[in-house]
């Protein structure tokens, strides 16, 4: 049917015609199909040599790699012959590892209550009557100074801890022991069993021991401490997660 | 069109060769299967037997062991 | 431009619009459909790589868990995708070559009707956490005998139009197709069976799921690729294809090479030595195949650099060709093996997947696209500057993610050989770089919204009705194919 109006003659294109005819005519001014190329027979250039050339050399290259791989197929090996590597051994000085100032203190300082477990128990609750407790007891919690002068220099008499009245004699178990220790100590007893204080630094015990020095010496009483003692140590000041060595219990300082 | 070559015969047996040829490497695994040798290593399955009985043993003490209702309780917000 | 070969026989001109006609639902909706996929793999990899340099991004949504979502990345640029456009073009472009019509379309049409659905059931449960773990087998394992049979669905035809094609010589494209068409079931096949189906050993499970993800590549997606770009680069030039010897010896190297790709990655593991290092020499040996086909197409499209500079297509193409010679000489460097020790766990693998399949696969694709589309649709394409984006994008966005990911995955692999530090630090190496990665995706993904858009319209008949081709230069005083007309121009149809 050739209708001369173009716009009856407008079939949607994705009908099919029944007219062969028409559809190929349809067809024929299709002109993404008539502007093809037709693909043409290949060209016949050799393969060039240079092209050889370079495939020679990435065989070369598989092939080392090949040959890195033991033998082809060869099913039983597993393991590659010095394909495990282990790190070189740790030198002997090798970096410390920095660690917490209140774990490193609390380490250190329960050794050292080795000596006060036998009076004042492991749990920190000493004997009722008899041994005070340490566990929520003010002389811990209190003054560091009056503290450290108890633990080196002894107490004795009456004296009220935790609202129980102690009248007993405790000699200076601490006598022996340098600042470290003492601040390792006085640390441990003042965080442990829900005890929460400041910590004691060492620097703040050898000021301790100075004073007990000059104090010359002698069991301390109550009311000697509260007269005399009831004050802070002075020294530096130590925060719980500042990172010492572990070895000089100096603060590292760190890259952040 | 070349009528000797496009008939319906032709069309009928490459479909039915193409889908053979498709599920050829099936086919093969399928046939050959069963002359796999068995290459389990039967010193490494006895020992692990004993392993294996000591594992049920403490699953089922464990499973009996399990208080759901304790549990729930513990779990609950309270 | 040679006159005497445009205006073709008039028979010819009639066989290919009938064609085109036949086969033109299933192909355009199997490319629109892809390109939707596409969009959407491109806005999951964004999030995978948001969430490698800040891992608190949308951790609300517990379906967009970083796992989750870089394998539903690439399952769906790969089985959304990837397999979707290479159906179009292998249906296409063996039933052109075949000079056969297509008689199936409709079956072929409710198979692609059926991927979809199967693919986006997949990339579901995927999402809820149900994904097999297997690299680039994510989905499932009841979802596999789906997807084989809808692949046999949608390629059988393709085998049958090939085995009845009229009697003559068989173009290079037509190897690459046929082989691409068969190695497909056999790669797939044994991986499923040895991967979901048998009660193997687990190390036999990895080494053979890590041969299904190199030989994806390099025996089915590049041979398409390849035979789409050995078709367009005459077609489009009018000059024939450079060296027919070169195309053997290119196609036989990749033949011979290709199935051993793939177990490269697991070396250090406790199989058979021999096998990760028959990986990483096949992987070098793919230079070979790429020189080739690389110098024939340039051989032949080179001395006419207008054609290339004008026509959309064969601009693609040519840039995924030179991606492909690119991509053989990085495996080269990546494969030996002191790179392999240094990249082993690292970004750079991700970098050089995507280089081949977006770099080397999908611009070829592209390619095809572009010239298949007009010529099913009747239409031609609207919009120039949609062209120009989305290739100066996609190859901006391509170079970008290639090389940071490599760059990034070798700092990390520095990182690695310091066996004092924890795997941590190593890992934390390439954030700087996965930043350039988010960035070119978004690059990747503006061009593709642009594609997406423009093959959407294209679909809806929206196209331009003209004679004459959409050219991305356009300079001509007058042009070589006659003056312009409408497309349905019946007033010289004869009665």
């Amino acid at each position: 049917m050739s209708d001369s109006s173009s716009s009856s003659d407008l079939r949607p294109d994705l009908d099919e015609s029944i007219n062969v005819q028409d559809a190929h005519s349809a067809l024929k001014g299709d002109p993404a199909a008539g502007r093809e190329k037709a693909v043409r027979e290949n060209g016949m250039e050799a393969v060039s040599l240079w092209l050889v050339l370079i495939s020679a050399i990435v065989v070369l290259a598989a092939g080392a790699v090949m040959g890195q791989g033991g033998s082809f197929f060869g099913y039983s090996e597993l393991v590659k012959e010095g394909y495990m590597r282990t790190p070189s051994p740790v030198p002997q000085d090798a970096p410390k590892v920095p660690i917490a100032a209140l774990a490193l203190f609390q380490k250190e300082g329960k050794k050292v209550y080795g000596t006060c477990v036998a009076c004042h128990q492991d749990s920190g609750l000493g004997q009722t009557g008899q041994f005070p407790p340490l566990a929520g007891s003010e002389w811990v919690l209190g003054s560091t100074q009056a503290l450290s002068m108890i633990i080196h220099n002894g107490v004795a008499g009456k004296i009220e801890v935790a609202g129980t009245q102690y009248n007993g004699n405790m000699s200076a178990f601490g006598a022996n022991l340098n600042a470290k220790e003492l601040a390792a100590l006085m640390t441990y007893i003042r965080t442990s069993w829900g005890n929460d204080a400041s910590l004691v630094s060492p620097s703040m015990a050898a000021n301790a021991l100075e004073i007990s020095k000059e104090r010359g010496g002698g069991q301390t009483s109550a009311e000697l401490l509260k007269k005399s003692h009831d004050k802070m140590l002075p020294g530096d000041i130590l925060s719980p997660d500042t990172m010492l060595d572990p070895e000089t219990w100096e603060p590292i300082l760190t890259e952040k | 069109m070349d009528h000797t070559r496009d008939n319906p015969l032709k069309r009928f047996s490459a479909f039915w060769i193409a889908i053979l040829l498709a599920t050829s490497f099936g086919i093969a695994l399928i046939i050959t299967q069963p002359f796999a040798p068995d290459k389990t290593d039967k010193a490494y399955e006895m020992v692990s037997e004993g392993r294996l009985e000591i594992k049920d043993g403490i699953d089922r003490a464990q499973d009996d062991a399990l208080n759901e209702a304790a549990l729930a309780e513990a779990l609950s917000p309270s | 431009m040679a006159e005497n070969n445009s205006t073709a026989d008039s028979k010819d001109v009639v066989l290919r619009s009938s064609i085109d006609r036949s086969l033109r639902h299933p192909v355009m909706f199997l490319f629109a459909s892809g390109a939707l996929w596409l969009v959407l793999s491109i806005v999951l990899g964004l999030v995978a790589s948001a969430k490698k340099h800040n891992p608190e991004f949308l951790t609300c949504f517990s379906w967009l868990d970083a796992g989750k979502v870089d394998a539903a990345h690439m399952s769906a640029m790969i089985y959304g995708w990837g397999l979707q456009a290479a159906f179009g073009i292998i249906i296409w472009l063996m039933a052109r070559l075949s000079r056969k019509e297509c008689t199936a379309s409709g079956i072929i049409l409710w198979a692609a009707h059926v991927w979809n659905a199967v693919v986006s059931y997949g990339i579901i449960r995927i999402m809820m956490g149900e994904g097999s773990g297997v690299t680039y087998m994510e989905f499932p394992s009841e979802v596999w005998p789906l997807l084989l049979v809808c692949y046999t669905t949608i390629t059988i035809w393709s085998l049958v139009q090939f085995q009845v094609r009229d009697a003559g010589h068989v173009y290079v494209s037509q190897w690459y197709l046929l082989a691409g068409l068969l190695w497909f079931p056999w790669i797939a096949v044994t991986a499923w069976v040895f991967v979901f189906l048998m009660d193997g050993h687990p190390l036999m499970v990895a080494g053979v799921a890590g041969w299904f993800k190199g030989t994806l590549f390099s025996l089915f997606f590049l041979p398409v690729a390849l035979g789409s770009a050995y078709y367009l680069a005459p077609k489009v030039t009018g000059r024939p294809v450079y060296s027919y010897n070169i195309a053997l010896f290119g196609f036989w190297s990749l033949a011979v090479f290709g199935p051993w790709a793939g177990m490269e990655k697991l070396f250090g593991a406790p199989v058979p030595q021999f096998l990760p290092y028959a990986g990483a020499a096949s992987m070098i040996l793919i230079l070979i195949p790429a020189i080739a086909v690389g110098y024939n197409i340039i051989k032949t499209v080179i001395g006419n650099s207008e054609v290339i500079a004008e026509s959309p297509s064969l601009r693609f193409t040519a840039a995924g060709i030179v991606l492909f010679v690119v991509f053989g000489g990085l495996s080269v460097l990546l494969h030996t093996v002191p790179a392999l020790k240094l990249t082993q766990f690292t970004y750079t693998g991700y970098g050089f997947d995507v280089l081949g399949l977006y770099g080397v696969f999908s611009l070829c694709a592209f390619g095809a696209i572009y010239f298949i589309v007009p010529r099913i649709t009747r239409r031609e394409w609207l919009s120039r500057r949609f062209i120009k984006w989305h290739f100066f994008c996609s190859i901006y966005g391509i170079s970008s993610v290639v090389i940071c990911a490599i760059a990034g995955g070798l700092s990390q692999g520095q990182g690695i050989e310091d066996l004092s530090q924890p795997f941590g630090t190593m890992a934390e190496r390439a954030t700087q770089f996965s930043w350039g990665v988010t960035l070119a995706w978004a690059f990747i993904l503006f061009a593709n919204l642009f594609f997406c858009l423009h093959l959407f319209l294209m679909w809806a008949r929206l196209g331009r009705r003209s004679s004459h081709p959409t050219l991305l230069d356009a300079h001509h005083p007058t042009s070589p194919h006659g003056p312009e007309g409408e497309v349905d121009n019946y007033s010289s149809a004869s009665a």
